[in-house]
């Protein structure tokens, strides 16, 4: 490495521990951060291999034989298979013979991976078990040490992530006292979630921008979805002011889960809408999740998910449990309110301004059919592509994104900032603490969520070469 | 359900062929000029209009068109939401500035609906989007089918189905009616 690059190396290293100093005591980031294509090349090295990557659900593919491909990362392409053995293994979507990518569908059903280039085979476990040819192979060819590669896979909740350099501590770990709160959605129901397959598209933001709203930026709500509000399939004595976060809950590994609900008293009068409309749709979940989840779970969602639970497993996967008016369907004053609805949303990066958005829409699987349709009627009207909600913030992404990579942002890093002011005082938690690293605010906006969001950044940009 | 819309095929004689193609155009017209309410005086009260969801299956497994779609607004006053929350709300940023809109309809086929009067018509759809001072336009190509029902001297469209051939949407958001 030449001495300039090494000058230019030290210079970012310091720069990233000033800003990491500088968003968690005074909450500014330099704004030049979000976009940089060297911060986004330090991510290939540093962020993506470290984490744990949401690649999906097992309920998708549920039965031996069944495989779906997803990308992890930016560049990374993976098999996620049922095994005749009814275990799911992850392999990198790739022949070991000279690397050709095996698979290029969304979800398949199959006995054997076959390459199309030379014809080696593997069976579902990855096990090689066709070599064209092999007899004019070395001796010493074995193929039982040319099995696809696999990758480091875990699940939590039925929740499948990939660990690319198989070294992150375990998955369980990783959520530390958030799996607490995580477990009140995926833990509610005794058969689990079922995910559907996801609607994709691509967003030319980088993926930073919408990951740090999706962490807790209740603010933006009354603002940027407004004309969404206001179509006014809300309960109609509501106020708009009147949404709050009953609680939010963040870990200083940088997840995040808000549950907010209406003003003190809509809450009081409409008990029997809680949580989240659940009771008139779907009493059969909470019946369910009254016997799955702890006591004290259940009583916290029963008492603060009034509306919404959104928040992020760090640090691209978005989980946003609301509910949503039906467009002819809901009647508020014919007792016929918004139905609840669960979505997961990976927030993919591309590139340092482009990134590809992926929701799945997840339902509890032993709720009622007419539920499910309606759930998922909520989701895609609320959520999707061309939701009432979600296409909003696409131009906030977007136009930050550009800002990022001003000229004047990159000259002047100390003054052309992103700044996270909003503050408040952490309670008592209600999980019991085992790893000590979530905090819960109360009533109130803050930012606190988002400043840890780009302190675990930092830090894993930082550490551990 | 949409392969029963793609068997449909009972030709129509050439006034109505000549019928429904002004329609189509002429629809499109009002929608590319952003003539919302006029454009909401050809739907049907019971009006079905979705996009579907696309996935990639392997050889021999089907065109990989779901029954899920991935936008629905079931009854006109969906689509009268829609357009209030799109175009009408001075809220509504994602469409402020405006999206400038091409709608090409191509390959129109027409034929038959399954009901008493009721056509089916059948045709490619290349919609082109620019904004603001985006540099080259967003393309999205898709087949469409829609069921039209006579309604006096003209039509109503009473069903609305999108069929997108990319599984990865190419666009940040779909705030237009397609």
């Amino acid at each position: 490495m030449s001495s300039q690059s090494a000058k230019v190396d030290l210079n970012l290293m310091e720069s990233l521990e000033r800003a990491r100093d500088s968003i968690i005591t005074k909450g500014e980031l330099p704004l030049w951060m979000i976009s940089s294509e060297s911060l986004y090349q330090l991510e290939l090295r540093k962020l993506w291999p470290r984490t744990w990557n949401f690649v999906g659900h097992e309920s998708e593919i549920p039965n031996p034989g069944n495989y779906m491909v997803r990308h992890v990362g930016p560049r990374d392409s993976v098999i996620i298979v049922r095994g005749d053995d009814g275990r799911l293994r992850a392999f990198l979507n790739q022949c070991v013979h000279r690397g050709r990518k095996l698979s290029a569908v969304d979800y398949g059903e199959t006995k054997v991976f076959k390459c199309p280039y030379h014809g080696w085979s593997y069976n579902l476990q990855g096990r090689c078990i066709g070599v064209p040819f092999i007899e004019k192979f070395p001796k010493d060819f074995d193929p039982d040490k040319n099995g696809l590669i696999e990758v480091r896979m875990e699940s939590y909740g039925g929740l499948l992530f990939v660990n690319l350099d198989g070294r992150a501590e375990s998955l369980r770990d990783y959520l530390g006292d958030y799996a607490w709160y995580l477990d009140i959605i995926v833990k509610r129901s005794k058969i689990g979630l079922e995910f559907h397959p996801p609607i994709r598209w691509v967003v030319p933001t980088n993926w930073k921008v919408p990951a740090e709203n999706l962490n807790s930026d209740g603010y933006h709500i009354m603002t940027t979805h407004l004309s969404g509000i206001q179509l006014g399939m809300m309960p109609p004595d509501v106020n708009f002011r009147g949404l709050v976060t009953a609680l939010r809950v963040i870990s200083r590994k940088g997840h995040s889960i808000d549950f907010a609900h209406w003003q003190h008293d809509y809450i009081l009068k409409h008990r029997e809408l809680m949580p989240a409309c659940y009771p008139k749709w779907a009493p059969e979940v909470i019946e369910s999740a009254k016997s799955n989840l702890t006591t004290r779970q259940f009583e916290t969602w029963i008492t603060y998910h009034g509306r919404t639970m959104f928040g992020i497993i760090y640090p691209n996967l978005s989980i946003l449990h609301s509910f949503a008016g039906i467009e002819g369907l809901t009647d508020y004053a014919r007792g016929i309110p918004g139905v609840p609805f669960i979505a997961f949303r990976l927030l993919r990066p591309i590139r340092n301004d482009l990134m590809e958005w992926t929701t799945w829409f997840a339902v509890e699987k032993d709720a009622n059919p007419r539920f499910k349709q309606l759930s998922y009627r909520a989701y895609i009207q609320e959520t999707s592509v061309g939701g009432f909600f979600e296409p909003d913030d696409m131009d906030n992404f977007q136009y930050i994104t550009e800002s990022s990579m001003s000229l004047k942002a990159n000259l002047d890093g100390e003054n052309v900032r992103a700044v996270y002011p909003l503050r408040a005082d952490p309670v008592r938690p209600l999980h019991e603490i085992v790893y000590d690293d979530v905090e819960v605010i109360p009533l109130g906006i803050t930012e606190q969520g988002m400043r840890y969001f780009w302190a675990r950044y930092f830090d894993y940009l930082l550490n551990g070469d | 359900m949409v392969q029963d819309l793609l068997s449909l095929s009972d030709p129509v004689d050439e006034r109505t062929y000549s019928e429904v193609m002004k329609f189509l155009y002429r629809e499109a017209e009002l929608l590319d000029f952003w003539l919302y309410d006029k454009w909401l005086e050809l739907i049907e009260e019971d009006v079905d209009y979705r996009i579907l969801k696309r996935v990639t299956k392997p050889k021999g497994f089907g065109f990989g068109i779901l029954e899920e779609p991935i936008l629905w607004d079931l009854g006109k006053a969906a689509l009268e939401a829609r357009i209030q929350k799109m175009f009408k709300s001075p809220f509504a940023w994602s469409e402020d500035p405006p999206s400038r809109t091409i709608h090409y309809l191509s390959n129109i086929n027409v034929f038959k609906g399954r009901e008493e009067g009721e056509v089916l018509a059948r045709c490619n759809v290349m919609f082109v989007r620019n904004r603001a001072d985006d540099v080259g336009a967003e393309i999205l190509p898709y087949h469409r089918i829609d069921t039209l029902r006579r309604r006096g001297e003209g039509f109503k469209i009473a069903k609305r189905y999108v069929i997108l051939i990319q599984t990865v949407i190419p666009m940040k958001n779909l705030t237009s009616i397609y």
